[in-house]
C-alpha cells in the first residue's frame, strides 16, 4: 500500500500540552480523515479544535503522537505537508496592507506559478470567491467578511488536496455563511478532503460527512450526523415554561435550557415520557405553556454527549478563546 | 458564486483534481529560497514606498542636519581640534541617524506577526530564512537609500570627502552594516515581544548611545565620564571611522576599529534574531 492510500489526515495519540501543569490542550487524539471527506471537529472554546488545526498543519509542534497528511508525517515532512495543504485559520491572515489582487498574485508566484499563470489563478479565485469588485482594494478597508474570503481564496491558490478551515463562518453574516457553506460543498464535491472546525450545529449538519464531538482535548464520539442523531435515543421533547421557572424545570428533568423560557430533553420515541415531564413539572408548580416534540439535532448530540448546554451555550459560559 | 469564464483557458496538469473551476493552472515546484526572497521582499520594499512613516526618518535625519550645522555652525572649536567644516564633522552623526531606519525589519516581521500574515507565510512550503532575510533585506535597503541620500546632500552642501570616491562607499558600507545591526536587533526584540513596541525600542536604544559618543566634539575634546563611556560605546568608533574618511583620507586604525566594532555588532544582533525567529518559526 503506498502512503497515500491511507486516510488523508490521521492522527494517532496526538497531545499537545502548552503548560505542564495545565489540563493537555489535545488529549491524545486519534483521527482518521478519508480522501475526498468533509470532516467537522465541533466543540466549545477552549476543546482543542484550533491545537488539533494547527498541530496538523505544521503549525503546532506536539508534545506526543504522530500525525500524518496524504501519508506524510507532519513533524518529518512538513514543507513536503505544506505543499499540499491549504489553511484558512479563524482569523483572517492577510497583509493589510495590500489587496487581494497583489496577494493572490504573489501567493501564486511563491507557489511557482509563472507571471502568467498566477494572472490566471488570480483571476479565477477573485471571481470564484465574489471578491472581483474588491480586487484592488486595501484589505485593511474590507469587511471582516470580505477579509475572510479573500483569506479563503489564499488558501485555495495553490489548489490544495487537504484544506483545513477554523470555524470559518464563525462573524459572518448569513448571506456569507450561505455563500462561504456553498464553496465548501463545491470543495468537497471536486474530492478535496476538508478538516474543518466549527460550533455551529446547523454548519456541521449540512456540510460534513462525519462529525466528530471535541471536549477537552479529546473526542468524545464520531460519526455521520444521523449516526450521531440516533445516538440520542428517541426524540427531543421541547417543553415552555413560565418566564424565570426554565432553571427550575431544568433541574427537575435534568434538561438543558434553550432561549429564555424553553427546557429540551431526550425522550422515548413517539411521545412516550411527555406525560411523566408533564407530571414532573406539575407536582413542581410549573405551568407548562407549549410541548412539542422533535427528532434531535446536533445540538442535542453536543449537550448529551458533552453535558450541559450547546457549544454556543458553552462558549458563552467559558468566555475563553483557543 | 460566479463562475470564472472569460479569464482564459486553464493549463492542464495531470494527476490533480480541480479543487474549483478550472483545472489546476501549474505543476512548477516550490521556487528556490532565493527566488522567494526576492518575491518577499519586493512585497516588503512596495509596501515601504507608499508608507509614510518611511519618508518621515528621512526628514528626520535631514532636520538633525540643518539643526546641528545651523546651531552649532559657527562654533570653530571643531574646526581648530580638526581641520574640518562641522558640517562635515557632523555629516556622519546624521548618516547614522538614517540609518536607524535598519529597524524597520523588526517592524515589518512584528506587523505581519500581528496581523496573521506570517502564520499564513509559515503555513506555506517556504524557507524561514527567506521569509525573515526579506525584512533584513529591506532594512538594509531602506539603510542604504537613506543613508546616501542624506550622504549626497551633506556633500552638496560643502562637505569634504578626503579619501574621494571609494571613501563614501566606505562610510555607506559601515552604516549599511550599522543599519544591519539594528534590523537584526529589531527582528530580535520585535519577535521576542510579539508587538511594535518590541521592535521600535532599537530607536530608543540608539539616541542614548548616540548622546554618549563623541557626537559634538572630538573624542580629544571630550573630559570625565563622558570621556570614559564613550570610550565603551560603538556608536564612537564608527562616527570616528566615517569622520576619517571624510575629513583625514585613508587610516588604518579607525577603520579598523570602526569596521570591527559595528561588524562585531552586526554578527551578535543577526545570530541573535536567527536564534529568536527560529524559535518563533519551530512551531513549538
Amino acid at each position: 500500500m503506498t502512503p497515500e492510500e491511507g486516510p488523508a489526515i490521521q492522527a494517532r495519540q496526538l497531545t499537545k500540552d502548552f503548560e505542564p501543569d495545565g489540563p493537555l490542550a489535545v488529549d491524545h487524539l486519534d483521527l482518521d480523515v478519508h480522501a475526498g471527506e468533509v470532516y467537522a471537529l465541533l466543540g466549545a472554546n477552549g476543546s482543542g479544535k484550533s491545537t488539533a488545526v494547527g498541530m496538523l498543519a505544521t503549525l503546532i509542534r506536539p508534545t506526543s503522537g504522530s500525525a500524518s497528511i496524504l501519508g506524510m508525517d507532519v513533524a518529518r515532512r512538513a514543507p513536503q505537508v505544506r505543499a499540499r495543504i491549504g489553511l484558512a485559520l479563524q482569523e483572517a491572515g492577510l497583509d493589510r496592507a495590500s489587496t487581494p489582487r497583489r496577494l493572490l498574485l504573489l501567493h501564486s508566484s511563491l507557489l511557482g506559478a509563472s507571471a502568467s499563470q498566477a494572472a490566471v489563478r488570480t483571476a479565477e479565485l477573485l471571481a470564484e470567491l465574489d471578491v472581483e469588485d474588491l480586487a484592488d482594494r486595501t484589505i485593511g478597508k474590507l469587511s471582516g467578511g470580505n477579509r475572510r474570503r479573500v483569506d479563503l481564496a489564499l488558501a485555495l491558490v495553490g489548489r490544495p488536496e487537504v484544506i483545513f478551515l477554523d470555524e470559518p463562518t464563525t462573524g459572518l453574516d448569513p448571506l456569507s455563511r450561505t455563500a462561504l457553506w456553498g464553496l465548501v460543498e463545491q470543495l468537497a464535491a471536486a474530492g478535496t478532503t476538508v478538516l474543518l472546525t466549527t460550533q455551529n450545529m446547523e454548519e456541521a449538519d449540512r456540510l460534513a460527512d462525519r462529525v466528530g464531538i471535541l471536549a477537552a482535548g479529546q473526542i468524545r464520539t464520531q460519526g455521520t450526523p444521523g449516526q450521531l442523531k440516533a445516538l440520542v435515543g428517541g426524540d427531543v421533547l421541547a417543553i415552555d415554561v413560565d418566564d424565570g421557572a426554565q432553571e427550575k424545570a431544568a433541574t427537575v428533568l435534568a434538561a438543558r435550557t434553550e432561549g429564555d423560557r424553553r427546557v429540551r430533553l431526550a425522550t422515548p420515541p413517539g411521545g412516550a415520557g411527555v406525560p411523566a415531564a408533564i407530571t414532573l413539572l406539575a407536582a413542581e408548580g410549573i405551568a407548562v405553556h407549549g410541548v412539542t416534540l422533535t427528532a434531535p439535532t446536533l445540538d442535542d448530540v453536543f449537550a448529551a454527549v458533552v453535558g450541559g448546554g450547546t457549544a454556543d451555550g458553552a462558549d458563552a459560559a467559558s468566555g475563553t478563546g483557543e | 458564486m460566479s463562475t470564472s469564464a472569460g479569464v482564459g483557458p486553464p493549463i492542464e496538469v495531470a494527476g490533480r483534481t480541480p479543487v474549483t473551476g478550472a483545472a489546476h493552472t501549474w505543476a512548477a515546484p516550490t521556487p528556490p529560497a532565493r527566488r522567494q526572497l526576492t518575491l518577499l521582499f519586493m512585497r516588503l520594499l512596495r509596501e515601504q514606498a507608499r508608507a509614510p512613516t518611511t519618508y518621515i526618518n528621512l526628514l528626520i535625519s535631514l532636520f538633525f542636519l540643518a539643526v546641528f550645522t545651523g546651531a552649532f555652525g559657527n562654533a570653530d572649536a571643531v574646526e581648530r581640534l580638526t581641520g574640518a567644516s562641522f558640517l562635515t564633522f557632523i555629516l556622519p552623526l546624521t548618516v547614522l541617524t538614517a540609518s536607524v531606519s535598519g529597524s524597520i525589519a523588526g517592524q515589518v516581521l512584528v506587523f505581519d506577526l500581528e496581523s496573521g500574515y506570517l502564520r499564513r507565510l509559515l503555513s506555506m512550503p517556504l524557507s524561514r530564512a527567506a521569509i525573515v532575510g526579506a525584512a533584513i533585506l529591506l532594512g538594509g535597503t531602506m539603510v542604504l537609500a537613506q543613508a546616501t541620500l542624506v550622504l549626497g546632500l551633506g556633500l552638496l552642501l560643502g562637505a569634504s570627502h578626503a579619501s574621494g570616491v571609494l571613501g563614501l562607499l566606505a562610510v555607506l558600507a559601515l552604516a549599511l552594516l550599522w543599519g544591519l545591526a539594528f534590523a537584526g536587533y529589531s527582528v530580535a526584540t520585535g519577535l521576542m515581544a510579539g508587538n511594535a513596541v518590541g521592535a521600535q525600542t532599537a530607536v530608543f536604544v540608539f539616541f542614548p548611545l548616540l548622546f554618549l559618543a563623541p557626537t559634538f566634539l572630538p573624542r580629544a575634546a571630550l573630559s570625565g565620564w563622558l570621556r570614559t563611556a564613550s570610550a565603551y560605546n560603538p556608536t564612537t568608533y564608527v562616527l570616528e571611522a566615517m569622520r576619517s574618511l571624510l575629513i583625514s583620507g585613508w587610516q588604518a586604525e579607525p577603520l579598523l576599529a570602526g569596521f570591527g566594532v559595528v561588524g562585531a555588532l552586526c554578527v551578535i544582533t543577526l545570530a541573535w534574531a536567527t536564534f529568536v525567529a527560529n524559535r518563533v518559526t519551530s512551531r513549538s
